[in-house]
């Protein structure tokens, strides 16, 4: 990995590969209608109790070493509604805990309307480089149908503090594939926000999911069920659009301008380790794949009673750990890795590391998927074709 | 001679109006169960006919009550299937009998399945006792039920009973009239031993239990019997009565009802209706009447995994050991691999057999669409063959004449709903052969139909087309000759042969529009476009594309959370494997059952 520590021991040296961290924010003042995150509305009261709960994970989470780090991701929920002392306490016991590269990349996501000029400057000055923006769409009709709280103008006033305080690497995320919406809709949003000269996009294509308001609305008929062919011309039409823009296509749902590829979601494509920290958040390190409680309440009892952590990576809030099998792990490196578009998967990497090659593990699937033009191989990489991009679950579920 | 104490009856009924009910109100005051004891319907003991409602399996019970006579009298009540599919079971039990009560729903009046089971019994010489039960409803009319039984039975209107079965209401009426109306066996115990097997089960530690009426003679226990109709001959286990549960006997003689533990392996070898005699003391002719009964729907059973076969093969067998009328061999499709070819009495009964394949012993099937037994008379030769399955209808071209079996069917309902039944029945070929009034406002139409055209959802069109108040009964009529032609289904231009089925011609292009779209809608989009056909020979009459997939992507991986993705695929992995492989192409279970009910 891009950065790495020696630990000098007694005749022993150690390299530490470097690690992402994912730190989850789960408040939000309003649930959209599309969300089954795991976040809260009605916690306000919690949130420096809660903080305090993170900082001491981030403590526990360290182990017996100051590994590296090389990005750190707050995620939610809405991490901007968490005050500036907050961000600010928590990338402190970042670097205590940890040997945080000063180059490294420290996203936030927020949602435009929830922060000012003087916030964003302050989190700025705090160690955050990076923003993501949920944009969703710039349609008034579909931000009411998402749920969102936010209008298209104030996305452009977000974008323009950003700037004015100095966060010019910024993500913007846009769904498609909603009810109602059509390619003309969509290309409108589409190039409402190349206007804002993103460094990032992020497009998600809709999933309804089972619990949410939306999929009432469905099963009630109050809306129809998005049409799958017109979410693949949506799709499309995007990666036409934003290729126009010069934006780079490297992994299947994001978009960046060269060189500003969004470090810590590369680390999951590329199956590398990450600390996941916070209520429900999610981890693989060390061989093991774990999932921390997801109720913030009882995250942050269990973060308040004394009891000596399990060993690393895991930490007294963890409420599940698997630890993965060669077989879960090649898997895994295919499902996370073939996402990434340019990059692909090294199969000698791949062969060195399992010490089985591809055509071994997978010759038949491989074959098929190949015939059917949605796998290529070049370069010693295997890589998703265009017709993959599109249909990349008929790749995955083969090798799952 | 006769046995003045015993009275052989049963009950003749329509579902839901109450047989089960009144039978366990009879338990009740005869004390041949304490209240205690009293299990909701006894006489019904399987669980899926407690769910289904209906009687599947006549059992029989022997009960003592002493009447305002003074005397003490034997009751023999003998429970009857209550579904189409089981008219020959049906007719023995009823032969065994010498009086059957005659249970109508205040609410609803006569159906046609208690019409048809009354005629039987009229026509078996029974002495009928009419029932009118649920007065303790307000929606009852029990005069105007009353004057329908006496239009079609001629029994006085006022003969009949009004009864509350559930509260219990003139229940000791009804034991009365059995005993004063119901006339008691002619019997002679000097003749060679004769008795009606009525009803049977398997028992695994003493073989077939044979449920008898004994019409002439005696047996003792331990005496070596012999069946009439294919002179097997065995040494009983036991004999005894029902109280209800089985409880040995020394002797059973003329005019009683009882059991014969015959220790034989299968039912197939004591069969209802046959006539069981004493080995060493013979009766020169059998009780009249005895038919094996003929599968009259077939169908192919699949496993969804082919594993399951064997455990398929050992649940058929076990099947078997207690339904006689249950046929099936081993067959073989491209489609679906190996399974078996069923055949059945009914629609009914494969219904009841599928449910409990599935129950029982807990597997996935997949059933083919039913058919019925067509006779082919080639071409040149003249040789008739007899095919139930589409697929071995021979080559058109050496073909003289397929024939189709034909029912006669009447149907009983309310006569606002005339003119949706004749458009049903029209639709389906029918031709109307007789109408009746028996009552105001009912009316009895009698139809020539194709068995074939019965079975595909005829049962349900004609239910819902009526709110639910016609009822049908039907019987074998005739083999007629019929322009028949094999409709052929392809998908990806491979003919698959479990959705194969025998159509009129007239019939072909609209039935094939039908299927086509159901299985458009079924077979998920895959990676190709797939088409979809129906055919008569070389000529496609309807074709619909399953358009190919193109996009299926999980744009999120929220926080990294890899598992939950892994999960989604993982399902989606679990879910193809359920499918069936034609060809290339991935078709699931639902795509074979959506041919099975394609709406008009």
């Amino acid at each position: 990995m891009r950065e790495s520590v020696m630990r000098e021991g007694v005749g022993i040296k150690t390299v530490y590969s470097s690690l992402s961290l994912y730190l989850h924010i789960p408040f939000c003042r309003h649930r959209c209608s599309y969300c089954d995150f795991n976040t809260y509305t009605s916690l306000a009261d919690l949130q420096e109790a809660y903080a305090a709960a993170l900082i001491a994970e981030i403590g526990q989470a360290t182990g017996e070493v100051r590994r590296p780090v090389h990005t750190i991701f707050f995620g939610g929920g809405t991490p901007s509604l968490m005050s500036p002392q907050s961000i600010a306490g928590i990338l402190q016991a970042v670097r205590e805990g940890f040997a945080l590269s000063p180059t490294a990349e420290i996203t936030m996501e927020a949602n435009p309307g929830t922060v000012d000029e003087a916030y964003l400057t302050v989190v700025h000055a705090a160690g955050v480089n990076r923003l993501s923006f949920g944009v969703q769409s710039a349609i008034p009709s579909e931000l009411q149908l998402l749920e969102r709280e936010h209008d298209f103008p104030t996305v452009i006033e977000a974008v323009e503090m950003a700037r004015t305080a100095g966060l010019e690497n910024f993500n913007l995320d846009l769904i498609y594939g909603l009810p109602g919406q059509t390619l003309a809709s969509w290309e409108q949003s589409l190039r409402a926000a190349l206007a804002l000269d993103p460094a990032h996009f992020s497009l998600y294509c809709l999933t309804i999911e089972p619990g949410t308001p939306m999929q009432r609305w469905l099963e009630n008929g109050r809306i129809s069920p998005p049409d799958p062919d017109l979410a693949a011309d949506q799709y499309d039409l995007a990666c036409h659009l934003l290729a126009e823009a010069g934006l780079e296509h490297y992994e299947i749902s994001n978009w960046a301008k060269p060189g500003l590829a969004c470090e810590h979601n590369l680390t999951y494509w590329r199956n590398g380790e990450y600390l996941g920290l916070g209520a429900g958040a999610h981890g693989h390190a060390a061989g093991i794949r774990y999932e921390v409680v997801k109720q913030p309440r009882v995250y942050v009892r269990r973060m308040n009673t004394a009891v000596s952590p399990p060993s690393y990576p895991l930490t007294t809030a963890v409420a599940r750990h698997h630890t993965l099998t060669r077989r879960e792990a090649m898997s895994d490196t295919l499902i996370t890795q073939l996402r990434l578009l340019q990059e692909g998967l090294d199969t000698a990497v791949f062969a060195a590391k399992f010490g089985q090659t591809l055509e071994e593990a997978y010759g038949d699937t491989l074959l098929q998927l190949k015939e059917w033009g949605l796998l290529e191989e070049g370069n010693g990489r295997l890589l998703l074709t265009r017709k993959g991009w599109f249909l990349s679950n008929q790749v995955f579920y083969r090798f799952v | 001679m006769t046995d003045s104490n015993i009275r052989n009856f049963c009950i003749i009924a329509h579902i839901d109006h109450g047989k089960s009910t009144l039978a366990d109100r009879l338990l009740q005051a005869t004390h041949t169960l304490s209240d205690r004891e009293m299990q909701e319907q006894v006489l019904d003991s399987m669980d899926l006919e407690r769910e289904k409602g209906v009687t599947i399996k006549a059992s029989a019970v022997r009960m003592t009550y002493t009447a305002q006579d003074g005397n003490e009298y034997v009751l023999n009540l003998i429970d009857t299937p209550g579904h189409v599919d089981f008219s020959y079971e049906v007719s023995r039990a009823l032969q065994a009998c010498e009086g059957a009560i005659l249970v109508v729903d205040a609410t609803q009046g006569i159906e046609a399945q208690t019409l048809a089971n009354l005629y039987l019994a009229i026509e078996a010489d029974l002495e009928i006792i009419p029932v009118i039960n649920k007065i303790d409803l307000p929606a009852a009319m029990p005069e105007d039920v009353a004057e329908e039984i006496e239009n079609i039975t001629g029994i006085p209107a006022e003969d009949a009973i009004p009864i509350s079965a559930k509260t219990g209401e003139n229940i000791e009426a009804v034991l009365e009239a059995v005993v004063k109306h119901v006339p008691p066996p002619q019997v002679d115990t000097e003749k060679p031993l004769r008795a009606l097997v009525f009803d049977s089960h398997y028992d695994s530690y003493k073989g077939v239990i044979a449920y008898v009426r004994v019409f002439d003679g005696a047996i003792h226990k331990r005496e070596w019997i012999r069946m009439m109709s294919n002179d097997v001959a065995v040494e009983p286990i036991e004999i005894g009565v029902f109280t209800p549960g089985l409880t040995p006997t020394d002797r059973l003689q003329a005019g009683e009802v009882g059991y014969i533990a015959t220790g034989l392996k299968t039912v197939r070898e004591c069969r209802v209706g046959d006539t069981i005699t004493l080995r060493d003391k013979p009766a020169a002719e059998p009780l009249h009447g005895y038919q094996t009964v003929k599968p009259m729907v077939f169908a192919g059973f699949y496993p969804t995994e082919g594993e399951d076969y064997a455990l398929l093969k050992e649940a058929l067998e076990r099947l078997q050991l207690n339904d006689a009328a249950l046929v099936y061999e081993p067959e073989t499709s491209t489609a679906l691999n190996f399974g078996f070819r069923c055949g059945f009495l009914g629609l009914f009964h494969m219904e009841i057999v599928q449910e409990r394949l599935e129950r029982e012993y807990d597997l996935d099937l997949i059933a083919t669409a039913p058919s019925v037994r067509y006779e082919v008379v080639m071409a040149h030769t003249g040789e008739v063959r007899v095919i139930d399955s589409p697929a071995d209808l021979p080559d058109p071209s050496t073909i003289e004449e397929v024939r189709e079996p034909w029912m006669d069917v009447q149907i009983f309902m309310p006569d606002e709903y005339y003119g949706v039944i004749m458009d049903l029945a029209v639709k389906r070929r029918g031709q109307l052969t007789g109408q009746e009034y028996p009552a105001p406002g009912r009316v009895v139409l009698r139809f020539d139909l194709p068995l074939s055209e019965i079975i595909v959802d005829f049962y349900d069109k004609l239910k819902s087309g009526t709110r639910g108040y016609a009822s049908m009964d039907y019987e074998f009529k005739e083999y007629r000759a019929s322009d028949l032609v094999k409709l052929d289904v392809l998908v990806n231009k491979v003919p698959v042969d479990a959705l194969a089925m025998i159509v009129h011609r007239d019939e072909a292009y609209h039935r094939g529009q039908k299927v086509v779209s159901a299985l458009t809608k079924k077979i998920p989009r895959q990676m190709f476009e797939v088409p979809i056909q129906a055919a008569v020979g070389n000529k496609v009459l309807s074709r619909a594309n399953v358009k190919a997939l193109r996009k299926d992507v999980l744009a999120k991986c929220y926080g990294g959370d890899v598992s939950r993705k892994r999960k989604l695929l993982e399902k989606q992995k679990k879910g193809k494997k359920r499918m069936k492989m034609i060809g290339t192409v991935e078709v699931p279970q639902e795509a074979f059952m959506s041919v099975l009910r394609l709406d008009d």
